[in-house]
């Protein structure tokens, strides 16, 4: 369990509709301060500035999709250790372990409920290990 | 001597006898008395008497074997006339009726006395190798010569040589022929006559040949010396005079010298009547037989007699006499006297045989005569006899031997009772003993000429009597008397009668039944001569053939009535021999067609006139002619079919039979033709139903061998580059199908197991194939009756392709419609949670009416895809033992908010610890979240739903989840798993069902293992239950 609580959420998703409600959801409701990102490559550009504790990564994305991303971000020593969590319309169980298998750190459905999606995340925070 | 007490008394009989003779002669002697009167004088006088009887008998000994070697030197001689090489020795010596052992051996030597020939086959004598020749030779003109003792062989023996002189037609001397008289055996013979004698033998001429016994004191002895006739020989006895006082003392004393004694002198042989014992004859027989010397008597069986001629007595031997039956212990008797002991038919035979001899001039004869026993039966007997001639050939003396002879039926044709041997009866003789049937010749007058040995072996019992001379009536009298025949219905007497009427007037063959079982044919014939033959054949074992062969054909004309088919002989011109009853049903023509001799040839005429033979092609004129060629011309053998006016087919089996006859043997094979037929239709259907299956199929037999494949197995094998040979196993294809494959030995060999196994697996399991090319092929086994399996290979790639289509679709349009719904959930989400601000009460009610129904979209999107998944069998599951409480409880914490919202609670009473089952935890947890969700639903506000876990009997774990809500309607229970199922008025999709909840989690449950039911009551409530089975740990 990390030390402190979470914070800060860099998260990346291509579908504007969605960006503004997990904003709301992660912002307004669940109090993090974030960083929206409208794809893979503006992840990668801003996450040295922003230095989020956590990433959420939409993984159908045209262009670097989900796990693309999350390579890329993982190649810059200084942000391989931040967790990731994929969010995704088909969340198969056995999608959930091939993510997990990349390196995730869980992996939300879509739908989420905007209302408790701060809370999913700190709840997985907590399980992250030090 | 012997001792007195030992001798034979010689009773009253033979002192009547004596007298007798004597009365007869007209010699009388006075008693004893006088004779003892004489005293000393007498004495000597007997003595004299006595070595003059020794003497004589001596004389009489060596009498015979002189005269029996002058007879054989005399018949050499007259073999020899002209050409003495050319005289057959041995025959001579073997037939010359000579003493045996008395001739060592015979030579014939020419004028120089150089040998010609030699003969060593002397009559019993063996001989070492001689050496030498006549040392003597004496041309004299006539007579024999007699030489001085000589050693004549090797070793110690020596001989007396007699030898005479051959001269040709004009009496010039051409030669000498020789015999060495064997003086070891004529000593022996003499020494044990007379041993206290001393006998000289002694050539005329004064040299000394032989002497016995002790020498007498000189002057001091008795002496006799007489002649021998027709051999330049002396013989002598003599006696000391103490010797002879003494014997005769004491045999003064005897009855018997009482009786007195006549001697009788007759020519130069003195015999005496009824001093019988003086020539020892009360001894035992042998020791004194008047025959020792000339015969070698101790080893003699012969009877030996002698006779001098114009002497009405003869002498006999102890043997003689034991075969004539004679009991006197004389050695002499009148010849009257011997002959009452013949049997009276072979008196006149046998004296006029002997008169013939001596007045025939024959020298030796030896001949078999048949003649009466005494004891009735008719024996052979061999006489050899000699006969001493003088100059002018008159018969003085006679010397012979008697012994009986089994005969060959050679010898005993030879010699019936007065018939001469006659060559062509020993040639026919010996034919007859060749054949295998029994013979019997008879002559003219009925009699019994010969038998050959085959008749005395089909009548052991007759052996004895079949001898010649026995009449026809006499041997039919004794075949029926000693009950060989089986003569009935007649009496013996009867058939004895009609059997002679039979050998009267022979008709031909005639079957006897003998009473031993057997069967003899009797055939008949009577010669021109008046002769007849009759012939006896044993046909017992043919006789029981034809009853066995008759017995045979019965059985089989039977067999044959009773079979299935029918059976037919024809000879070789078609005619009919033999049929049975099946093949006359078979034709079904007029039984007249088949009576035996019909020709075959009218049977197949009204066979094809009905219409028969419908198939054949030639009209009925060639018809007839094709069918009568084929059965004379065709080889066989052969088989024929055809059909019949009726419509039955017929099958005949042709063939030849030994003698060249034909056999058929015809069926009826319409039913089996039928069943060919259908079978046949059957075939080829079923090949045309295999050959255009739009699938691929292989049969194979019960030893995994492919049996039949059809084209589009032949393609698809060949696609991937197999051969699939008719013969290949199964293990063999599938084998090579992975070699194609490339994989490593290890996983090759897996791989093949795996499939092999798949393959042997029959049922509805496919097992698919994934070929290189991409295309998908599944293939399925079945079982076949005999054991085999045919495998089904169905193209699915195309199905797959849509299927996967299909899914990816669900999948791509899931997502799809996931993303909007993103959106639309979370506007609603915000709205509705307040994050935004508060809503006015109508619009706030107005937004939980979207994210109610946006979430129901939600759900219901998830729900599709899931029906989809499960319903192509792509859903994922991984079911493992887990424990039962933790998903439970699981649920029930997730579905807390969820209960909340409605105003419900959720009571958990905890599972029995351990209680496990085999479950994909996430499904189970999303088929009870779904109960629980759809309880609470249900469930009036305040009440709570009830989870609970029990055992069941059955050994499964049930979950329970109860509320207490309405129930579920009737009408709508049957309907509650089906997808979309509507129940009016409590529509759970009005309360934000899907209406694929309760299909799934039944989908969802089976696949587990388990069962969904529920029970539910109209006002009390519903309880849904899980039911798992339990998970045991090992």
């Amino acid at each position: 369990m990390p030390s402190r609580e979470l914070a800060r959420v860099l998260f990346v998703e291509d579908e504007a509709d969605i960006r503004e409600i997990i904003e709301l959801a992660l912002g307004t409701v669940g109090g993090l301060a974030l960083r929206p990102c409208a794809s893979g490559e503006d992840a990668v550009g801003a996450i040295d500035a922003f230095r989020p504790d956590l990433i959420l990564l939409d993984v159908m994305m045209p262009g670097l999709d989900g796990p693309t991303t999350l390579r890329r971000l993982r190649a810059n020593r200084e942000h391989a250790g931040i967790p990731v969590i994929f969010m995704t319309a088909k969340a198969q169980r056995h999608e959930v372990e091939h993510f997990v298998a990349l390196g995730a750190a869980g992996v939300i459905a879509k739908p989420f409920d905007p209302m408790t999606l701060a809370e999913q995340l700190r709840a997985i925070w907590r399980r992250i290990p030090d | 001597m012997t001792p007195p007490s030992e001798r034979r008394p010689a009773g009253r009989g033979r002192l009547v006898l004596a007298a007798a003779v004597l009365l007869a002669l007209g010699l009388v002697w006075g008693p004893t008395g006088k004779f003892l009167l004489d005293g000393r004088n007498e004495i000597e006088r007997r003595a004299q008497d006595d070595i003059a009887l020794e003497l004589a008998t001596v004389r009489a000994a060596l009498g015979g074997v002189f005269a029996g070697t002058e007879a054989l030197l005399r018949l050499v001689a007259s073999e020899a006339r002209g050409d003495p090489a050319a005289v057959d020795l041995d025959r001579l010596l073997a037939e010359a009726p000579l003493p045996r052992g008395m001739i060592a051996f015979a030579q014939i030597a020419d004028s120089l006395g150089r040998p010609l020939r030699s003969s060593t086959a002397s009559t019993g004598a063996s001989l070492p190798a001689v050496v030498g020749h006549l040392d003597l030779l004496v041309h004299a003109p006539t007579g024999m010569v007699v030489g001085a003792p000589t050693i004549a062989y090797e070793g110690a023996s020596w001989t007396i040589p007699a030898a005479r002189v051959l001269r040709d037609a004009s009496g010039r001397v051409v030669g000498s022929v020789g015999v060495h008289v064997d003086p070891q055996r004529l000593g022996d013979a003499l020494s044990g006559f007379a041993p206290r004698d001393r006998v000289i033998v002694a050539h005329r001429d004064g040299r000394q040949l032989l002497a016995f016994g002790e020498p007498a004191e000189i002057g001091n002895a008795h002496r006799r010396t007489a002649a021998l006739a027709g051999a330049p020989i002396t013989v002598s006895v003599e006696r000391s005079r103490a010797a002879i006082e003494s014997e005769w003392r004491r045999q003064a004393t005897s009855p018997v010298a009482a009786a007195g004694g006549a001697s009788l002198a007759i020519g130069g042989l003195a015999f005496v009547i009824g001093r019988r014992r003086r020539f020892g004859f009360a001894d035992p027989p042998g020791e004194h037989d008047v025959f020792a010397g000339a015969t070698a008597a101790r080893a003699l069986s012969d009877g030996l007699f002698a006779w001098q001629a114009g002497s009405p007595t003869m002498t006999l031997s102890p043997q003689m006499k034991a075969t004539i039956g004679l009991d006197e212990p004389a050695g002499e008797f009148p010849i009257k006297i011997v002959q009452g002991y013949l049997h009276p038919e072979d008196r006149e035979e046998i004296l006029s045989r002997l008169g013939a001899l001596l007045a025939g001039g024959a020298l030796v004869s030896r001949s078999v005569w048949r003649l009466r026993h005494r004891d009735g039966h008719f024996r052979h007997y061999e006489f050899r006899i000699a006969i001493e001639r003088d100059a002018s050939g008159a018969a003085r003396r006679l010397v012979g031997s008697m012994a009986e002879r089994r005969l060959t039926t050679g010898e005993a044709a030879r010699d019936t009772v007065g018939d001469p041997e006659t060559a062509e009866t020993r040639r026919l003789a010996e034919i007859l003993d060749t054949l295998g049937d029994g013979y019997i010749l008879y002559d003219a007058q009925d009699k019994l000429v010969l038998c050959n040995a085959k008749y005395r072996e089909l009548y052991p019992a007759m052996a004895e009597i079949a001898a010649p001379g026995m009449t026809v009536r006499e041997m039919t009298e004794a075949f029926v008397a000693k009950g060989l025949v089986d003569t009935a219905p007649l009496t013996a007497e009867q058939w004895a009668a009609r059997r002679l009427e039979e050998h009267a007037n022979p008709q031909g063959s005639v079957l006897h039944h003998l009473k031993d079982g057997r069967w003899i044919l009797r055939r008949e014939k009577r010669l021109p001569d008046g002769s007849s033959i009759m012939a006896h054949t044993d046909i017992t074992e043919q006789k029981r053939g034809n009853i066995a062969i008759e017995d045979r054909m019965r059985l089989f004309a039977t067999m044959l009535d009773n079979i299935g088919q029918g059976v037919v002989v024809y000879d070789r011109e078609q005619r009919l021999v033999y049929c049975n009853r099946r093949y006359v049903e078979l034709l079904g023509l007029p039984r007249d067609l088949f009576l035996p001799g019909t020709p075959l040839a009218d049977v197949v005429r009204q066979m094809v006139a009905r219409g028969d033979f419908a198939r054949m092609r030639p009209d009925h004129e060639l018809r007839f002619a094709r069918i009568m060629e084929m059965m004379a011309h065709w080889p066989r053998p052969f088989i024929a079919e055809w059909i019949q006016a009726n419509g039955m087919t017929l099958q005949s089996h042709i063939s030849d039979l030994p003698g060249g006859q034909s056999l058929l043997v015809m069926a009826d094979i319409t039913e089996r033709k039928r069943h060919e037929t259908e079978i046949e239709t059957q075939r080829t259907r079923l090949e045309a139903i295999i050959a255009n299956a739009p699938i691929a199929i292989a049969v194979f037999d019960k030893t995994e061998r492919l049996a039949l494949r059809n084209a589009q197995y032949v393609a698809m094998a060949a696609r991937e580059g197999i051969d699939p040979a008719p013969g290949r196993t199964l293990a063999d294809l599938i084998a090579a199908l992975v070699d194609a494959r490339g994989l490593d030995p290890d996983a090759a060999r897996t791989e093949v197991s795996r499939w092999l196994d798949g393959a042997r697996q029959i049922g509805d399991r496919a097992i698919e194939i994934r070929h290189h090319s991409g295309r998908i092929i599944e293939a399925f086994s079945g079982g076949l009756p005999d054991g085999g399996i045919i495998r089904f290979f169905v193209d699915v790639t195309e199905r797959k392709r849509v299927e996967q289509m299909k899914g990816d679709f669900v999948s791509t349009v899931s997502h799809e419609l996931r993303t909007p719904l993103t959106s639309i959930a979370g506007s609603l989400g915000l709205l509705a949670g307040g994050a935004v601000g508060t809503l006015p009460d109508k619009a706030r009610h107005l937004v939980s009416i979207a994210k109610a129904n946006s979430d129901r979209l939600i759900r219901l999107v998830s729900d599709i895809l899931d029906m989809e998944k499960i319903e192509s069998g792509r859903i994922e599951f991984r079911s493992t033992p887990r424990e039962i409480g933790p998903i439970v409880r699981h649920v029930a914490d997730t579905a807390q908010g969820f209960a909340a919202r409605y105003g419900a609670r959720i009571e958990v009473q905890d599972p029995p610890s351990l209680a496990r089952a085999m479950v994909d935890e996430d499904r189970l947890h999303q088929v009870l979240t779904n109960l629980v969700s759809n309880a609470i639903k249900f469930t009036p506000e305040g009440e709570a739903v009830r989870v609970a876990t029990t055992a069941t009997p059955s050994g499964d774990w049930r979950i329970e989840v109860v509320d207490r809500g309405p129930g579920i309607p009737e009408d709508f229970r049957a309907r509650i798993f089906q997808p979309f199922a509507q129940a009016d008025g409590t529509d759970a999709r009005r309360l934000g069902g899907t209406g694929l909840g309760l299909s799934i989690a039944k989908s969802l449950v089976e696949r587990m293992g388990g069962r969904i039911g529920f029970e539910s009551a109209s006002g009390q409530g519903t309880r849904f239950y899980v039911d798992l089975p339990m998970h045991e740990e090992t």
